[in-house]
């Protein structure tokens, strides 16, 4: 990762525990691009250092925005430069590595969370989805039918359509369009290829 | 009367907020017009915002229950034989279906549903005789909530409503396609879905292709 001391030590203190599965890797913008599987990067200190319209220094890995600024602006902002993802800097330890490792495996995560709540806002909810609605919303975004979705769930063709009205109303969307980007948005977009309800991998992420 | 089996497929793919259960919308239309039109023998529902098309037809795979074949010669081989042979294959049995279905209807009346100024569905109505509808489109009008003014009489005696609904499985699954490939797009440039539509569209114009073949692509590129 490219970034202030301090950010850099105090993240390895933090991903300490989960050495077994991330390992970081710090990076001066005046040297070599280390090997690793993802960059992490300030957008920020991008914008600082190349102007709004920038594109960051790109590395031989995959972009990660990693940043302290969450608002939807930020996000969409390195979205449309090309990021792999968008992680917050406020997020704790594990989640941090869930979404790096998520990431990893080609998955585009947007984890803007901050844990702090707008005073205009009502008190941060919590996941809105049961297990199956998240299982179903996950099987829409990654372009499966109905009928594929019931096959590998075993639910009936009724029960996955009602899976999919009750999610689409708890997120508050009103097209399949909408749902993939909230699936996305929330990090629930699994690759066509990929086994759902299988073993994730935990393959050792460099950063 | 039964669903066509693509009717059948597109129902199990279609979802829509704003109604639980479209083949239970199906049957009420169903019950209405057989108990107003005791000729009818087919029906076809289209959802024109989604431009998608359920077709019921009269139990074409039970040659003894149909009321649209009478005084019909057969083609080619016994009804018997043709259903037997027909059963076994889904394409088959709509081409039995058509078949039986034209050579049975003798009438048709198309009748739209407006709501709020807007048309929002149109239900066809097929019948084996050639005055089945006469003077009972006003009791179908109040029975169907449907606008009287509207109300064509045998303008698709070839009956394509049911090609229309043979199509639809293939529609859903293009609109799928499109629909995860514009999700993929609205998360990745960071606006609407609305915006990432008109980006697909515009896309797949300048490219020549079509938003189908353009969805693939964002696919392979952003999924």
């Amino acid at each position: 990762m490219e970034d202030s001391e301090l950010v850099v030590q105090g993240l390895r203190t933090m991903l300490e525990p989960h050495a077994s599965l991330v390992t970081l890797v710090p990076h001066r913008a005046d040297a070599p691009a280390p090997l690793c599987d993802l960059t992490l990067y300030e957008p920020a200190a991008h914008r600082r250092t190349t102007g709004a319209r920038g594109v960051p220094q790109r590395f031989p890995t995959r972009m990660v925005a990693f940043g302290w600024d969450c608002t939807p602006e930020a996000v969409s902002t390195e979205m449309s430069r090309g990021a792999a993802g968008f992680v917050s800097k406020w997020l704790p330890a594990r989640r941090l590595v869930w979404d790096l490792l998520q990431i990893s495996e080609g998955r585009v995560v947007v984890d803007a969370w901050t844990g702090q709540t707008p005073a205009n806002k009502p008190p941060a909810e919590k996941w809105p989805l049961t297990q199956r609605e998240t299982e179903v919303l996950s099987m829409i975004a990654s372009g499966r039918a109905n009928r594929e979705i019931a096959e590998e769930t075993n639910l009936s063709i009724n029960s996955v359509k009602s899976y999919i009205r009750g999610a689409y109303a708890k997120i508050e969307v009103s097209s399949r369009s909408q749902a993939v980007l909230w699936a996305i948005q929330h990090g629930l977009l699994v690759s066509a290829d990929s086994d759902v309800a299988g073993p994730r991998t935990s393959h050792p992420v460099r950063a | 009367m039964e669903l066509l089996p693509q009717s059948r497929e597109a129902l199990d793919e279609y979802v829509t907020l704003s109604v639980d259960d479209v083949e239970g919308l199906l049957r009420v239309i169903e019950g209405w017009a057989v108990r107003a039109v005791p000729e009818c023998v087919a029906l076809s529902v289209t959802l024109l915002d989604d431009d998608l098309t359920f077709t019921l037809v009269d139990d074409v795979a039970n040659p003894r229950s149909s009321r649209s074949r009478q005084g019909v010669g057969s083609a080619g081989g016994s009804p018997d034989d043709r259903s037997n042979l027909y059963a076994l294959d889904e394409g088959g049995w709509a081409d039995m279906a058509r078949e039986r279905a034209f050579e049975g209807i003798a009438s048709t009346v198309c009748l739209p549903v407006v709501e709020h100024g807007r048309a929002v569905l149109n239900i066809d109505l097929y019948a084996s005789t050639a005055h089945a509808f006469h003077d009972r489109v006003e009791g179908l009008v109040a029975a169907l909530g449907a606008w009287q003014a509207g109300a064509v009489t045998n303008a698709d005696l070839g009956f394509d409503t049911l090609r229309r609904a043979e199509a639809a499985p293939e529609r859903l699954r293009e609109q799928r396609l499109v629909d995860v490939a514009v999700g993929l797009v609205a998360a990745r440039v960071g606006v609407t879905t609305d915006h990432a539509l008109a980006l697909v569209r515009e896309a797949a114009e300048r490219a020549g292709l079509s938003e189908v073949e353009i969805a693939g692509v964002a696919r392979s590129l952003l999924g």
